[in-house]
């Protein structure tokens, strides 16, 4: 059986961050339309990421000798949660302050860490991250993309990735390749690339959605040729890095706030009607006594991650329980604002609506899809 | 919290286990519901430990622990499906303690009261005949009481719905309490139940994953061990979401600095724990087939009382509204008010 979660309580240092990440977003983010804030997590805007940067809120958790301000892991979360919660526009700086910063400071040479740190939490530089291809999706450890190491030194790099969120605002992305075997050696010869968009060789092509964004791209290499010190971390162990990363990209507040613009656009209105009905009522309840618990799951990870702990069952766990709850909100609210066929419903809720019905599908998909996800519980719960 | 209250309730936990785990076994468990009684030979080794006065402050000859210590209690009476009224007796000891009442010896029920006509009405009290007194927990003239009263005084009725743990229902005259005082500040009746009816659940939810995932490993069709087909095994996985949220739903609940759980966690936590229950007590018996609903496989001692706790003091129908009623008046966004209720502040 697996452990239990412990309850955990945000220490009074870190909540003290509460009050002044408020007062920021009410001047910054509050007067954004709720369609636009609805985007959460996936709305870009690099001046309010560099706006962050300025009250060292980009990469708080790293050292301070790397431009970091030493913040706890939970410092984190209380920042994360407030923007959440609004709906601020983060997706610029997602990537870097959320995985890519971590893993260069644990994987990366010192070099590695002087270079690229610094310039994270300034805001000047922006990651993506190039797993999935064509013809790996959840089944990652197919990549076939490939970085062959050259005679002179360097590597050159060949293939596609698939999916790449962001690979046309960013900077650099950190590439999982095959370095060494082939497709039968399954997660073993995989290796993480940090390669330069601006590279000779590398295509960037925008993909749009049904929504009409186009936040995810193809990313092509053509023969591109990078430097021995693009590899992060060892040669051949690219799986167990990616690993690392599942436990912080799983259990964090976006994985219960991705539809809580379009819950408080609904709240507004509610309170604006004589007599909400009681399906609305036991409807927005469930919403919010579900976020509730999650919300003391998430903590809870959150103070294992602190503690140097990889809880990577748990992590799974907590994103399926809560991205179930994030898909369901703009179905609950569809079903109860059509109660009425003759209510005229105000433009910013519905346009709200259109925009978070369309993107669910998403929320589970991103990160490790529920049945991927289902799969490790099971083996963590000894099945397979 | 301190390394000593870890300790305490750790040690709690374990000598609770292991209590349980000799006696109430699934044949004492299927013994106590066949004869609406509770078991006698359990209920002389919980008193001997001394659990029943955890909650009694050292002054009155008890332990002089809070609710966060004892958490445990209920949970794996929950577990184990106690044929006994355990929990509640420790609760009702606790509560008079705080009103400086020392209750006379014997096991305790517990219920929700409703007056009619001078006469005190209780609905489906667990293990009711058998239980030498019950503590009525209601509202009077806007102000919570608790009563204590002599089972022997009350007319008994077997209660016609589910009645896995000798649920009964009970009529007394109005002078028949023996005691009567006021709850705490903050103490409401319905959510104590409902929150002892949360923990227990939490812990019976933990039996019925380990029950399923012992027998997916055992059972064995089109040649090999039924764990091995994904359809399997991703029911068991949303059984073990649903026991972890109901877990952390259940450790807020008895993250608590006095002698009765977090009152201000119960809608948020019996609107979680009762959804779950229901949907664990379903899956479960998906993967047991036809075994799972039968009287002599151990699965529906658990599942029975899962679905008793999911209705007890409460659906998810009745405290979703509430949540949701406490959020339009509020006035303020969801998140702020889930954090508002969460109120997790460190118990010093």
């Amino acid at each position: 059986m697996l452990a239990e979660l412990p309850l955990t309580h945000i220490p009074p240092e870190d909540e003290a961050l509460r009050p002044l990440v408020r007062e920021f977003l009410s001047r910054t983010v509050m007067q954004i339309p709720p369609e636009r804030r609805a985007r959460s997590w996936m709305g870009f805007d690099a001046e309010f990421s560099r706006q962050l940067a300025q009250q060292g809120w980009l990469g708080m958790t790293l050292p301070k000798k790397y431009g970091g301000s030493d913040r706890s892991t939970f410092a984190r979360f209380v920042l994360v949660e407030e923007l959440l919660a609004v709906g601020a526009p983060v997706s610029a700086h997602w990537i870097a302050d959320r995985q890519s910063a971590p893993l260069i400071l644990h994987f990366g040479t010192e070099a590695q860490r002087a270079f690229y740190l610094p310039r994270i939490c300034k805001g000047e530089i922006f990651f993506c991250i190039g797993m999935s291809e064509a013809n790996a999706g959840s089944d990652l450890a197919s990549v076939q993309t490939r970085a062959e190491r050259l005679p002179e030194g360097g590597w050159r790099i060949r293939g596609s990735k698939l999916w790449t969120t962001n690979a046309h605002g960013s900077h650099y992305i950190i590439a999982l390749v095959r370095t060494s075997g082939g497709p039968s050696d399954r997660n073993k010869g995989l290796s993480q690339f940090i390669i330069d968009l601006t590279l000779p060789g590398v295509e960037i092509r925008a993909i749009k959605d049904q929504t009409g964004d186009a936040h995810f791209n193809e990313v092509l290499f053509n023969d591109v040729l990078v430097a021995e010190d693009a590899l992060v971390g060892e040669e051949g162990a690219g799986w167990d890095q990616v690993t690392a990363e599942l436990a912080f990209e799983r259990s964090g507040p976006e994985r219960l706030l991705s539809s809580i613009v379009l819950v408080d656009e609904w709240l507004m209105w509610l309170r604006q009607q004589p007599e909400p009905s009681t399906e609305s009522l036991q409807a927005l309840g469930r919403i919010s006594a579900r976020l509730q618990v999650l919300r003391a799951m998430s903590i809870s990870l959150t103070g294992m991650l602190a503690k140097g702990l990889r809880p990577v069952i748990e992590a799974a766990l907590v994103k399926d329980l809560g991205t179930t709850l994030e898909q369901e909100i703009p179905d609950t609210i569809a079903k109860c604002l059509g109660r009425d066929p003759f209510a005229v419903l105000p433009e910013r809720l519905l346009r709200t609506m259109s925009y978070v019905s369309q993107i669910a599908p998403t929320y589970s998909l991103r990160g490790g899809t529920r049945e991927i996800l289902r799969g490790m519980i099971a083996r963590g719960l000894g099945l397979r | 919290m301190n390394a000593s209250n870890t300790d305490m309730q750790d040690l709690i936990a374990q000598s609770i286990r292991t209590l349980l785990g000799d006696i109430s076994t699934p044949d004492v468990i299927r013994n106590a519901e066949a004869l609406r009684t509770h078991d006698s030979e359990l209920w002389g080794s919980f008193v001997e430990s001394g659990f029943d006065l955890a909650l009694v402050p050292e002054s009155l000859g008890g332990s002089g622990l809070r609710f966060s210590d004892v958490g445990a209690i209920p949970r794996a009476c929950g577990y184990f499906a106690a044929p006994v009224p355990l929990s509640e007796t420790m609760l009702a000891r606790g509560l008079a303690a705080a009103a400086g009442k020392s209750l006379p010896v014997g096991s305790v029920a517990l219920g929700l009261a409703s007056e009619r006509e001078g006469q005190i009405m209780a609905q489906g009290v667990a293990w009711g005949a058998s239980a030498e007194y019950v503590l009525i927990l209601g509202v009077e003239a806007s102000v919570p009481k608790a009563m204590l009263l002599r089972t022997s005084d009350s007319q008994l009725v077997p209660h016609a719905g589910l009645s896995p743990s000798g649920e009964t229902d009970m009529i007394w005259q109005g002078t028949d309490a023996l005691y009567v005082w006021e709850l705490p500040e903050g103490a409401e009746p319905l959510r104590i139940c409902a929150a002892m009816a949360c923990i227990q659940a939490a812990g019976a939810m933990e039996r019925v994953l380990d029950t399923s995932i012992r027998y997916v490993q055992e059972r064995s069709q089109f040649g090999r061990p039924i764990s091995g087909f994904q359809a399997i095994q991703q029911q068991l996985a949303v059984i073990a979401e649903d026991v972890f949220a109901a877990r952390m739903a259940s450790s807020w609940l008895c993250d608590s600095p006095w002698v009765l759980p977090r009152m201000e966690a119960v809608p948020a936590a019996k609107v979680v724990i009762s959804e779950a229950a229901a949907r664990v007590s379903a899956l479960a018996h998906a993967v047991h087939g036809a075994m799972g609903i039968t009287l002599e496989y151990e699965l529906h001692l658990f599942t029975k009382r899962l679905l008793r706790w999911r209705g007890l003091a409460g659906t998810e129908a009745y405290w979703s509204r509430l949540v949701g009623q406490q959020l339009i008046t509020a006035g303020i966004f969801t998140w702020e008010q889930v954090r508002a209720e969460q109120g997790l502040t460190q118990i010093v």
